[in-house]
């Protein structure tokens, strides 16, 4: 099956789930209900994502080659990196702003294949500091703090 | 009249005044070309600080950071495509492209250009058709807004030819999670699944950091071998980075277009400039003979979108002035400014405070100058970031984009949520769905929701209120018209869709 059909169906499955969520909930609200923007909506999406399937299945062998338009590199990367973010974000309220975003800056640096230690490590002080300056001092915004040291 | 305008003039000219401009610039530009920061946030910030300053003084910077964030969102979104405004989205669609292919000095003067036109126009506009543009505005209603959005909607299908089915499933793809969280109506919850922080629906910030920010570099990291667009000092006076002729001859009929509609949008409470560029975008597209040059880096295309952007920008003030009623949430943070002066907007302004209505013309006029004297001399700064290497930009820019949403939000729900759309953006990027349309559909699907379910109210559950009220209607004939333009295009075959990032 080519990619897109892939997310046709789990686009057709994210509806269906949707539309039993809707089907149950009391609609309320003068002549247009609450739910019935979302259920058309959701129907369509759902119609769409059918039709996008059938023309797949149908077309299957074309739109293997049709459809990739990001070509190249390797998938993992992407992964490593979305895995790293995922880390990066759980971190930050236990380890603080600065440090969290100084050690995702080197490995994300890492990642995108900086092998220069000197320009990786100069970065990693300077962007999270200069944020954390520019929001905490200038937008008066607090970042989150260490609080496993608190 | 005249002594009314001169004094007008000599009270904003001072320096003082102009500082505060400048600086209002400056803190718009910086704030609007970062992801995740928006105008509201620092127009809301520096409103305290305007207390104590005069009152034009302190409308003055105010207006800077409005102005100059509306452009700002631009500068991020053609240099790295990554918009620092919803609205700058549109301007990515042709800006971004135009960078990869080494002309990004093209694309930001455009973008610069585009903008200043618009708003000097906007300005122009406010001065001397505020009354009428107000009265235009007042008839405005549910089946109109919902007219407006429909039309709007029309032009997904614009975005998409070529690949129109995944267009349209992107389309109602934004406008279903649009549909999420609590009911704007009646207060209900639908489609939380049970889960309380769902009840405020998908953040819009994080939608479009993730589909844009974070979704781009997830996409650059698998190219690790990837070089940066310029590898030595940038000279914007490289023949590549100037707009010739022919651009203009592209540029102007886009920009004549666009302004009028977006200085209409701006008046109209609650329809913004994200709705204003992408209907313009679409618009242009549509009208263009060429229409298989946009996304591809169409200077036409940084155009429209810009200058639709912009146009607002000065007519969002006409509901504020002439009747009292903020239009957006931006001109409802400046109402305060204007009561801590004991100034309260509305028709009495004008008899009351004439000279105080003169000087605020005048600074929306002034400001507009310095606006294009200090992008003027941003632009070469601006353009020297194409240097910097993915391998410092994008870790840079996934910081910034979690930072920005966490700060906007103070959620990290929304912080994961924000990945979430990056890893669709990312497979959106992979499988060939356009992403434009998901921004368009998530925008309009309030606005369309809203506007029909409060017409629905008016006629007591007659569709017929959409084709008695004359304004409705145009609209819905003129969605009808694209709707029409679209298919007779995609029947005769021959045109592609615009690629890749949209």
């Amino acid at each position: 099956m080519p990619r897109d059909a892939w997310v046709a169906l789990a686009v057709a499955a994210a509806s269906a789930v949707s539309l039993w969520e809707l089907a149950r909930a009391p609609g309320t609200g003068a002549f247009v209900k609450t739910t019935t923007f979302p259920t058309v909506v959701c129907a369509l999406l759902l119609a769409l994502a059918v039709l996008h399937l059938l023309g797949a299945w149908r077309r299957r062998a074309a739109a293997r080659t049709a459809t990739a338009t990001v070509t190249g590199g390797s998938a993992a990367r992407a992964a490593a990196l979305f895995g790293l973010t995922v880390l990066y974000i759980v971190a930050l309220p236990w380890t603080g702003y600065f440090a969290t975003s100084a050690l995702y800056f080197g490995a994300a640096s890492l990642l995108f294949g900086n092998r220069r230690p000197v320009s990786i490590l100069v970065a990693m002080m300077v962007v999270p500091l200069a944020l954390l300056l520019f929001f905490e001092k200038y937008m008066v915004v607090l970042l989150p703090a260490a609080r496993l040291f608190e | 009249m005249l002594d009314l305008a001169l004094g007008a003039f000599a009270e904003v000219l001072t320096p003082a005044t102009l500082g505060l401009i400048a600086l209002g610039l400056v803190i718009g530009i910086v704030i609007g070309a970062i992801p995740g920061l928006n105008v509201p946030l620092a127009v809301a910030i520096a409103l305290p600080i305007t207390f104590k300053l005069s009152p034009i003084g302190g409308l003055a910077m105010l207006v800077g950071i409005y102005k100059g964030g509306t452009y700002g969102g631009s500068i991020s979104a053609v240099l790295i495509n990554v918009p620092g405004t919803p609205a700058a989205a549109a301007t990515a669609l042709d800006g971004a492209p135009l960078t990869r292919q080494g002309k990004a000095g093209k694309a930001l003067r455009m973008s610069l250009y585009a903008s200043i036109i618009a708003e000097a126009v906007s300005d122009v506009a406010l001065i001397l058709f505020a009354v009428p543009i107000a009265l235009i505005a007042l008839k405005i209603g549910p089946p109109e807004t919902f007219a407006v959005g429909l039309l709007a909607l029309a032009l997904i299908g614009v975005l998409s030819e070529g690949n129109m089915l995944k267009g349209l499933m992107a389309g109602a793809l934004g406008l279903f999670l649009s549909t999420f969280g609590v009911d704007p109506l009646t207060g209900d919850f639908r489609l939380t699944f049970g889960f309380h922080a769902l009840s405020g629906g998908w953040s819009f910030i994080a939608l479009v950091i993730g589909v844009f920010a974070a979704a781009e570099a997830l996409v650059q990291v698998e190219r690790p071998r990837a070089v940066p667009v310029a590898t030595g000092a940038v000279r914007l006076s490289e023949p590549q980075h100037r707009l010739t002729r022919e651009d203009w001859r592209r540029a102007l009929p886009a920009i004549a277009r666009s302004t009028p509609i977006g200085v209409l949008i701006g008046a109209v409470p609650g329809i913004g400039a994200a709705v204003s560029a992408y209907l313009n975008y679409g618009i242009s597209r549509t009208l263009s003979k060429e229409p298989e040059r946009f996304g591809q880096g169409a200077i036409e295309g940084v155009a429209a979108a810009e200058s639709g952007n912009n146009a607002v920008t000065s007519s969002t003030f006409v509901p504020l002035l002439t009747l009292g009623v903020p239009g957006d949430v931006i001109t409802a943070i400046m109402l305060g400014a204007f009561l801590v002066h004991g100034l309260v907007p509305g028709p009495a302004l004008f008899e009351k405070e004439s000279a105080f209505v003169a000087a605020f013309f005048a600074m929306m006029i002034v400001t507009t100058l310095v606006h294009l004297v200090i992008g003027r001399l941003g632009l070469p700064l601006f353009v020297q970031t194409t240097r910097i290497s993915n391998k410092l930009l994008f870790p840079a820019i996934m910081i910034l984009s979690v930072t920005g949403v966490f700060v906007t939000t103070n959620s990290y729900f929304d912080v994961f949520t924000m990945l979430g759309f990056g890893a669709l953006g990312y497979v959106m990027l992979k499988t060939g769905f356009p992403i434009a349309p998901l921004l368009i559909g998530f925008i309009l699907g309030p606005l369309i929701e809203v506007g029909l379910r409060q017409s629905m109210i008016m006629s007591r559950g007659s569709l017929d209120i959409f084709v008695t009220r004359p304004i409705a209607a145009a609209f819905l004939a003129l969605a009808v018209a694209v709707v029409a333009v679209v298919a007779w295009r995609e029947r005769r075959g021959g045109e592609v869709g615009i690629g890749g990032k949209t």
